[in-house]
């Protein structure tokens, strides 16, 4: 029943749809990293004082910092003086003010990918903050989120137009010393998205951000930042792609959200950037710091991810359950294809009574790719009644890959509960000859048998996300069997 | 017969080997060498994270002599038991490769190589079925300085040869710091049952190190009724095709007692089976650790590896650290691993109370049973009851659950 390694590899060697390269003129700070380029950023985005002060902060602080290594994944050292860290489109002195400013080249990029950047696009319902490179080209719905009290914009604006949530909250999850690549960030984050849902409000409509990384020899430096004040609700969705190019790319985001008393933020992405090629050659070097501080009682934070692309991903999204009786949630497919490998997981903090955390990671490995969910679940004295419930599976296709699982689990309280279960093994031969014998071509029940794998975390994200999630999962992984 | 010269351990390191066969002084030397380079583990060692060895380390120590664990029951017919400094003194052949820990002793391990002075072999030549155990036993005394003391066994079973041993580690409060190591080797077909109880065993870091051949079979079941400070490591190493291994643990602490288990299972060959159920119950300020990996080595198909972890946190203030851990680089396997963390179950203790049984006494035949569990898996009678009764010794209202049980 084991199809060849040709048909293996034929069906592995999958086109990336999203690889193109979008000609157009852009900006670019010279290569490297120094002070001067730190204020150069800062200046171009007309910052305060008090935040070049904090990146300058965060950049003495990395100057001191190790790159981490304790990922399973190896790839070839960073040259952090060889990467542009400010690469932008060139308008017209200013930044677009309405879409039909914006270089129809870009629009033409972001149509390519399905991203329903043009407000006539209306049914998809989605209000839209484009990152091309190294700025937010467009955000659209603005107006109609504003009558709520909604503000979505980019952050560079935020930091003009709302200085004071900004800099109260900005750095106030993920501090500037965290690690490594958030230290990093700090200092030369370009441009990213700003959401705050005043009191009561639940948000009209699903907000995305899309995510494109266009120049070559750039990283890119993104920065969320997401409050939900006392009693909102929001559900964001962030999406990424990247050009075919041969060298690696780092792409180093910090995301932080924040809930206060009663609210909830539902956040899913689907990562796709760039997997480098069958060979391992190029790809996006993703580290990612994702944190979000439930910081009043009965908040709920739920993270959402698929992870198809990158060549490394470095992914950790948390959650601080510092409110009583808050909840967090984490539920994640990753998938690994080629070579690419992926350290991803999450941690859960209960320092809250009557704290709650569900755990749901969904892993697979094909080709030559390397899987390890690495999470963390810490239940501090004070967190009375505190319960975890934690499942990891991966799912193996193919001889030469690899599925990792580390789990860390901390108690100091006695009237917590929780539980970790983990499996691991390939494609059930029963499994598919059931399939086959009713019909199915072995490329369906593979495809039919993954999807169910990872159902219970496709069916957490939103109608639009899962419909593209099931697309690439399926793109990937079909016959890929043994 | 005590040293009076204190040391750290590292101090004590010599600088050259002079003694023993040329193998032997190639070993240590790498061992020392190992150690001066990466020296002794601290809390930025991940494997090491949880236990609190800076004590140690730090600590200055007096050699003690006497670290060859002595037989504790007639020795059976066919089995022979040395002293590993006669047989290095007159037949040091061998010996050579079997007493380098799989080729890479590191920290606690290395500092046995390079150090020590004598132990004990056992050796099941091939064939031969050993029905009655046999048991070592190595007190734990109270020296008036402190001190340290190596202990070092190796056992070879041939193929299709059978042993049980059952080793004691038993001390006062506050004593001498063992480090122990034993190595087991067994060969195609060879089964033993290896059961190890650790009672109050102070200082202790101990590790045992299992190589298996083709269809050989390996039972550890290890007890730890506290201990100040014990550091216990398992590793086998199914190296033949076919080979299974289960490994057992029951731990119960309390007081300040820190208790770290650490297990590694590394399938190299295919169609092994592993199995791994530890359980543990923490109370007052005590911390447990348990920490187990299984490896499974690209080429190692049809594994099957099991891992589960279960923990009874009794108090506040006592903490309970879990990491079972699998790597896998092998597609056709079935792996799996298990924790938890909670109390009591709320509906067994009802269940005992509707039948007229006092509170503190449902309780503690709860906690009993849960580590019973374990012991039962002990497949020799008289030693599977003589744990029971160890277990029993620290539970309250003993009495009362010998009569029910």
């Amino acid at each position: 029943m084991s199809a060849s390694t040709e048909q293996i590899d034929d069906i592995l060697k999958k086109g990336y749809d999203a690889g193109f390269v979008t000609d157009i003129e852009e900006e670019y700070a010279p290569p490297g990293l120094s002070e001067e380029i730190v204020r150069f950023i800062s200046k171009k985005k007309q910052e305060p004082e008090w935040l070049l002060e904090w990146r300058l902060k965060a950049y003495r602080r990395w100057l001191e910092m190790k790159e981490p290594t304790w990922a399973k994944v190896t790839y070839p050292k960073i040259d952090f003086q060889d990467i542009c860290y400010y690469a932008a489109p060139k308008t017209n002195e200013n930044a677009p003010k309405s879409l039909d400013e914006v270089d129809p080249e870009l629009l033409a990029t972001y149509e390519k990918l399905g991203i329903p950047l043009h407000e006539r696009e209306v049914l998809a319902g989605v209000a839209v903050d484009a990152v091309f490179d190294s700025v937010s080209v467009a955000t659209t719905f603005r107006d109609k989120l504003a009558e709520v009290g909604v503000i979505f914009m980019p952050f560079s604006e935020a930091v003009q137009e709302h200085p004071e949530l900004v800099k109260r909250y900005l750095g106030s999850v993920v501090p500037v010393s965290d690690n490594f690549y958030a230290a990093l960030n700090s200092a030369v984050f370009s441009d990213g998205s700003f959401v705050y849902i005043p009191k009561g409000v639940r948000c009209p409509m699903e907000l995305s951000t899309y995510f494109r990384i266009n120049a070559a020899k750039t990283g890119q430096f993104e920065r969320t930042l997401i409050i939900a004040d006392e009693g909102s609700y929001v559900s964001y969705l962030e999406g990424c792609t990247a050009p075919m190019r041969d060298e690696n790319q780092l792409h180093a985001a910090v995301v932080e959200l924040v809930t206060h008393e009663g609210a909830q933020i539902k956040y899913s992405t689907v990562q796709n950037w760039y997997p480098g090629d069958e060979n391992g050659k190029g790809g996006i070097l993703n580290f990612v710091t994702k944190r979000g501080l439930c910081e009043g009682a009965r908040s709920k934070i739920s993270w959402t991810q698929v992870e198809t692309g990158s060549a490394i991903t470095w992914k950790y999204p948390s959650c601080i359950l510092k409110g009583d009786d808050s909840v967090g949630e984490f539920y994640s497919v990753a998938l690994s294809n080629h070579r690419q490998q992926a350290d991803t997981g999450t941690k859960m903090i209960h320092l809250g009574k009557n704290t709650k955390s569900t755990i749901i990671s969904k892993g697979i490995s094909a080709g030559h790719g390397q899987q390890t969910y690495r999470g963390g679940v810490k239940i501090s004295r004070g967190a009375t009644n505190a319960r975890n419930y934690t499942q990891c599976d991966s799912l193996l296709i193919g001889d030469k890959c690899g599925a990792h699982t580390v789990p860390y689990v901390d108690v100091r309280n006695s009237s917590s509960k929780l539980e970790h279960e983990a499996t691991t093994s390939r494609i059930g031969e029963d499994q598919l000859f059931y399939c086959r014998q009713r019909g199915l071509s072995e490329e369906d029940a593979v495809s039919l048998i993954v999807n169910g794998f990872a159902k219970q975390v496709l069916k957490e994200l939103p109608m639009e996300f899962a419909v593209e999630a099931q697309k690439l999962l399926g793109v990937s992984l079909e016959g890929a069997v043994g | 017969m005590t040293n009076t010269n204190r040391q750290t351990l590292l101090g004590s390191l010599p600088t050259s080997f002079d003694k023993g066969p040329d193998w032997l002084r190639a070993l240590r030397g790498r061992a020392a060498e190992t150690l001066r380079e990466h020296g002794l583990p601290t809390k930025r060692t991940e494997a090491w994270r949880f236990t609190p060895v800076r004590s140690v380390v730090d600590a200055e120590f007096s050699r003690e002599e006497e670290g060859v664990p002595s037989l504790a029951s007639p020795l059976p017919d066919g089995v022979t038991a040395r002293s590993l400094r006669d047989v290095l003194r007159s037949e040091p052949e061998l010996l050579d490769g079997r007493l380098d820990l799989g080729g890479a002793p590191t920290h606690f391990a290395a500092l046995n190589t390079a150090l020590f002075d004598d132990g004990l072999w056992i050796d099941v030549p091939a064939g031969n079925v050993v029905e009655a155990p046999i048991e070592l036993a190595l007190a734990i005394t109270k020296s008036a300085g402190r001190g340290v003391v190596y202990s070092r066994v190796l056992v070879t079973v041939g193929d299709d040869a059978e042993l049980t041993l059952v080793e004691t580690y038993a001390g006062e409060e506050g004593g001498q710091l063992t480090n122990s190591v034993v190595e087991v080797d067994l060969g195609c077909n060879a089964k033993m049952s290896h059961v190890r109880v650790h009672e109050n065993a102070g200082f202790q870091v101990g590790r045992v190190d299992v190589r298996q051949a083709a269809d050989s079979a390996y039972r550890s079941t290890v007890v730890t009724l506290g201990g100040a400070l014990l550091r216990f490591d398992v590793r086998c190493l199914l190296q033949g095709k076919g080979a299974e291994c289960q490994l057992d643990g029951a731990y119960l602490i309390d007081g300040d007692d820190h208790v770290d288990h650490h297990t590694v299972v590394e399938h190299q060959a295919s169609h092994c089976r592993s199995e791994q159920t530890y359980r543990g119950i923490a109370s007052g300020k005590g911390t447990a650790v348990f920490d187990g990996i299984v490896i499974v080595h690209r080429g190692a198909q049809k594994t099957e590896a099991h891992q589960e972890n279960r923990n009874l946190l009794l108090s506040d203030m006592a903490t309970i650290h879990t990491k079972p851990h699998l790597e896998i680089d092998a597609d056709d396997v079935i792996c799996s691993h298990g924790a938890t963390v909670g109390s009591l179950d709320q509906d067994q203790l009802f269940y005992l109370r509707t039948r007229g049984i006092p509170e503190p006494l449902a309780n503690a035949m709860l906690t009993y049973a849960f580590l019973e569990s374990i012991v039962d898996r002990v497949i020799h009678e008289p030693t599977r009851a003589r744990m029971r009764e160890a277990l029993l010794t620290r539970i309250p209202h003993a009495e009362d659950i010998r009569g029910v049980t």
